[in-house]
């Protein structure tokens, strides 16, 4: 005998269980329906070898001409320099970096600040020759061509501004073969009885700072190669 | 209001501008000093008339007293520079000054060196003006002058050297 099912009526718990379930499915299918909404296509591409970029380097350095008897440089003592003396000295003077460069200088600086230094008339001037070779032993003559690369200057400008020295080149790699004339004026000073006059620049001692510097080259901005 | 908000935007305009400036004018800096320090000492030419060849330097003029109408005296060089030449005043008028070259002048005798030379003719006026030395006057070095007085006991020496009593030079090193 067939059996049949009689339908009770559903509980308050009943109904409530089935509004939480509506409502989960509800929020839900918002979600799935929302992030379709959202979805869009995306392409990338990338080079397929790494792009190396690379800089340039910029340093300078000096050192004392290697030629014999001309090694004195600028770091060995000069001793009794007389009004009218002229002192030369020797340097190598290279732009080693990988990058040219502008805009050399030259800048003094006394620790001691004498007289030698600190008065513009009586005091030491400063000039810079350049040779396209290496100067020649012992006469510190240039066997190629000579140029002047910063004329006669003294100690008292070097130590406030810096001065330009103009050389043949500053490419990359480039030494230069400097002559560093330094001149002690003739000048007029009268020594009477054994003293010496006020503001001399007689038994006084500098202690010199010589200082190069340079730019780098103009920035440069270039299409594509 | 308005205005104020106007003026703000422009100081921030200058402002954005300046800065871009300096950044567009930055690069790279390359320096080389000296490895040490260079000491450069200069020379000096001092020059005073003593009594003696060993006397220090005294930094004033010398009073030279005479015996018989003779006086004698010495200009030692103090300095670091050989000297070629000098000026010379004196206040005794009529005075002859001569001076010896590496020697004293003979006992009692200002015209005869002790070497056997006889001296040589400095001057005979108050003011001797760049005379030259027969030899130089090394460092450290004095030569013997002698004053042939008249007239008078004792005159006082006031010597002078210039820069341009030394001899320049010109060095490659």
């Amino acid at each position: 005998m067939k059996q049949f099912k009689t339908r009770t009526p559903p509980t308050k718990r009943n109904r409530v269980v089935g509004a939480l379930i509506m409502g989960t499915a509800l929020i839900g299918g918002i979600a799935v329906v929302s992030s379709s909404v959202y979805a869009s296509l995306n392409a990338q591409t990338y080079n397929t070898a790494a792009h190396s970029v690379s800089t340039n380097t910029l340093k300078l350095t000096m050192a004392s001409s290697a030629v014999s008897g001309l090694t004195g440089g600028v770091t060995t003592a000069i001793t009794g320099l007389a009004p009218g003396d002229v002192v030369n000295r020797f340097l190598e003077l290279t732009n080693g970096g990988t990058m040219a460069a502008s805009s050399m200088t030259l800048s003094l600086a006394d620790a001691a600040g004498t007289t030698l230094t600190t008065n513009g008339t009586a005091g030491l001037q400063i000039a810079i020759y350049e040779c396209s070779t290496q100067w020649t032993t012992v006469t510190g003559a240039c066997s190629g061509t000579s140029t002047t690369a910063m004329a006669s200057t003294t100690a008292l400008a070097l130590t406030t501004t810096p001065a330009t020295v103009t050389l043949a080149s500053l490419a990359a790699g480039t030494t230069s073969h400097l002559r560093v004339q330094i001149t002690l004026p003739a000048g007029s000073e009268v020594t009477t009885n054994g003293t010496l006059p006020v503001g001399t620049v007689q038994g006084v001692t500098s202690t010199l700072t010589w200082t190069f510097n340079e730019l780098q080259r103009t920035a440069a901005t270039t299409a594509a190669s | 209001m308005k205005k104020a908000l106007s003026l703000l935007l422009l100081l921030g305009q200058i402002i954005s501008v300046f800065l871009g400036g300096v950044a567009a004018e930055a690069s790279t800096t390359a320096t080389s000093v000296n490895s040490a320090r260079q000491t450069l000492q200069s020379g000096s030419f001092i020059l005073t008339a003593v009594a003696t060849s060993s006397s220090s330097n005294t930094k004033a003029a010398l009073v030279v007293t005479s015996v018989d109408n003779e006086g004698f005296f010495y200009l030692k060089n103090f300095g670091t520079e050989a000297l070629n030449g000098l000026s010379m005043t004196q206040t005794a008028t009529g005075s002859t000054i001569r001076y010896c070259v590496a020697s004293d002048f003979a006992p009692g005798d200002p015209t005869n060196c002790a070497d056997g030379s006889s001296a040589i003719s400095f001057g005979n006026g108050q003011t001797m003006t760049g005379k030259t030395l027969r030899t130089p006057l090394q460092p450290g070095a004095s030569y013997a002058f002698s004053c042939h007085l008249s007239g008078a006991s004792r005159t006082t020496i006031s010597v002078s050297v210039s820069s341009a009593a030394i001899t320049k030079q010109t060095t490659f090193s």
